[in-house]
């Protein structure tokens, strides 16, 4: 029975990892210079400095490594929290953390300190993402209900939200407000190498993290007091939480913006796929994230080449009746 | 590079114009009456302006309202060396002409070109964009003059005789300032230099100032011409103009007439790109350019330019020539774009000199 589920398992990693595979590559092959296929997978390859080389590995590669991470990073982190939280409406987006991480990368990018110290724009975010993450904590108390949480969330969402919008209005670049679109929505629009070698790092480290978390929230399951009674540490728990949301969420937003639902809609979707068991829903989600991400930064190129449709209109435009739904069931189960 | 940035934000967020930071929030949709009552030039009435009955006695009938005001409450004592000068020479027909002695202009645009064709004397207020030297040429002279914010009341408390401004950002404070019976001209944004000089023209005859204006007129196109005499017709050097937000100019915007009148070819035209135009930082890195045009970065960062410093331009910039044409000097549909035509035409004399 045990060996089953585990090749099941297998079956479903690999499924997966081919489904990425498949979406990078067309990731590559999308864009509106509508380049020959075996032109672009040459250019990939090649060292000659062609000006076709040069759309494929400065423009097109960072876009699709960025969706992929980052896609992986929202997913996993509401798998994460959800586990963490025993709470199935948990998710970055919906609990403040994405949008307080975008006020971080705002005020670094907008004050010009990024100018100076490229570092300062995942670091900012970090710190942004952090703090939503231990006030929102704060404000739903320990075994908070799920309605409290969303509702905490729900607070500093807007507030962050707010604070954005102000900062960037008062900006004295006249460009600035029109980017507000950009900080609440997301889009991976002329995203370079830069871009990567600034966030990965952190949102790898964040990763990391969660998978030291994978055991404790097995054992999560079945309450906090059980857990602790194996033998593992709450408080442990929750920083090694606190810490890889806020590193990976935040270095993601840091580069591309906000983008919602993500984290809600991928755990939920895999979860019955692994028995509902946290651990494994991990690296699925991970996986269906970085598809998910890649499927729509591969839409918005294709509904609207020229208007620069932005990632969050899409993410939300599923995910949006999908939370509808999710309250519905969960008012049903009476949680 | 002001079609760029104009073109932006009419994309990215309706009618808003990024570059008059009040209107942001409230700029709607110019009203439709507004846009009615556009002046429209044509040639006969450019020659011999004869303003139509109601600005006349709008134009009579403001000034007096404000001598009351300033009587009756110190407070509003505005500019007295204007007042004075205004009280001097009461405003009215001279030469058959109205001549508006307390202008407000609203947009930066206007600004300049009011700037160009009457005395500091004459205007009651400028655009605050005017008074900075990232977005105005004419910013060390603007500085000397008050600026107007776009409110409604703002203007209004200045009891101006004549308000000026583009078709472009204004709200609904236009409806407003028409209603309390203030003589307002809505000018139309230059996307050629035809417009330009039709522009120049129609603000001339408004001011009483047509003579001026044919002067101005005369000296923008003899820079023009010294400057296309510099080049033939048979090769030109391809530019791309890289805009801020990845925009750039195709046909009928002014920045692609200051390109091809610097004897240079528009990059957005082999695209068969029109108006402004979203042009993808790809096809700008395929069409490999001889040189790449882009607007100067503000100083506060923004991530709309920085689209310029993508490192996918670097791999261009060493073969391709690569000019920074400031903001400013093409902005606005001024004879001022005359120094962007020198400055690129400077530019592409020497790509055409290079083996």
């Amino acid at each position: 029975m045990i060996a089953l589920k585990d090749r099941s398992h297998f079956a479903l990693i690999g499924a997966l990892s081919a489904l990425v595979a498949g979406l990078f590559l067309a990731s590559i092959l999308t864009g509106p210079a509508g380049l020959p296929v075996i032109d672009s997978l040459q250019a990939l390859f090649s060292s000659e400095p062609t000006a076709t080389r040069i759309v494929i590995t400065e423009i097109r590669l960072p876009r699709a490594l960025l969706a992929a991470m980052i896609g992986a990073t929202l997913a996993l982190s509401g798998a994460a929290l959800q586990g963490y939280l025993r709470n199935p409406l948990a998710e970055p987006g919906l609990l403040g953390i994405t949008s307080s991480a975008s006020l971080g990368a705002v005020i670094a990018i907008y004050t010009g300190l990024t100018v100076v110290l490229p570092i300062a724009l995942p670091l900012f975010a970090l710190a942004g993402a952090i703090l939503a993450v231990v006030v929102v904590r704060m404000l739903a108390g320990q075994d908070a209900s799920t309605m409290t949480l969303i509702l905490a969330g729900v607070a500093v969402t807007s507030f962050a939200a707010a604070m954005t919008s102000l900062a960037l209005n008062l900006s004295p670049n006249p460009f600035a407000a029109l980017e507000i679109v950009y900080w609440l929505l997301g889009s991976l629009k002329d995203r370079s190498m830069t871009h990567v070698w600034l966030a990965a790092p952190f949102m790898l480290a964040g990763w990391g993290l969660f998978a030291l978390t994978a055991r404790a929230l097995d054992a999560l399951t079945l309450g906090e007091d059980a857990a602790a009674s194996l033998g593992f540490s709450i408080v442990r728990v929750q920083w090694l939480v606190v810490l890889a949301t806020a590193l990976s969420v935040g270095a993601a937003t840091s580069v591309a913006g906000g983008i919602g639902f993500i984290g809600l809609v991928v755990p939920h979707v895999l979860r019955p796929l692994v028995s509902a068991q946290p651990s494994r829903l991990l690296l699925a989600s991970a996986l269906g994230g970085a598809a998910t991400l890649l499927a729509a930064d591969i839409a918005v190129r294709l509904i609207a080449p020229d208007r620069d449709l932005k990632l969050g209109v899409l993410t939300a435009l599923i995910g949006a009746p999908f939370f509808l739904w999710l309250i519905v069931k969960t008012r049903k189960e009476g949680l | 590079m002001l079609a760029g940035i104009f073109h932006v934000a009419v994309t990215a967020a309706g009618s808003h114009d990024p570059l008059t930071g009040e209107d942001t929030l409230m700029a709607g949709d110019l009203p439709s009456s507004a846009r009615q009552s556009q002046i429209r030039v044509h040639p006969a009435e450019v020659i011999s302006p004869k303003p139509a009955k109601g600005h006349d006695q709008q134009a009579l009938r403001a000034p007096l309202r404000f001598n009351l005001k300033r009587k009756r409450s110190g407070a509003h004592a505005i500019k007295t060396a204007l007042a004075t000068d205004h009280q001097r020479q009461p405003p009215g027909p001279r030469n058959g002409l109205t001549r508006p002695q307390r202008i407000v202009s609203l947009n930066i645009c206007t600004d300049q070109l009011l700037m160009l064709l009457v005395d500091d004397a004459r205007i009651a207020g400028v655009s605050h964009l005017s008074h900075r030297d990232d977005t105005s040429v004419m910013a060390e002279r603007a500085r000397r003059l008050p600026v107007s914010y776009v409110q409604a009341e703002d203007i209004y408390l200045k009891q101006p005789d004549l308000v000026l401004t583009m078709s472009f950002g204004t709200g609904p404070q236009i409806e407003i300032l028409r209603r309390l019976g203030l003589r307002v001209e809505v000018l139309t944004p230059a996307s050629s230099f035809d417009d330009i000089r039709n522009n120049l023209r129609q603000l001339g005859a408004i001011l009483g100032e047509a003579e001026k204006a044919i002067d101005l007129i005369a000296a923008f196109d003899a820079r023009l011409s010294q400057a296309q005499a510099t080049f033939q017709d048979t090769k030109r050097p391809v530019a791309g103009l890289n805009f801020a937000n990845g925009f750039t100019a195709g046909r009928g915007t002014l920045a692609d007439e200051i390109v091809r009148a610097a004897g240079l070819e528009n990059l957005a035209g082999r695209y068969g790109l029109t108006g402004n135009a979203r042009l993808p930082l790809e096809l700008l890195v395929l069409g490999e350019p001889d040189l790449i045009v882009e607007g100067r970065s503000f100083d506060p960062p923004s991530l709309a330019q920085m689209v310029f410093a993508h490192p996918a331009l670097d791999h261009l910039k060493p073969t391709a020539g690569h000019a920074v044409v400031a903001d400013r000097n093409w902005i606005c549909g001024t004879p001022h774009v005359a120094d962007a035509v020198e400055t690129l035409a400077a530019l592409a004399a020497r790509i055409r000199a290079r083996p």
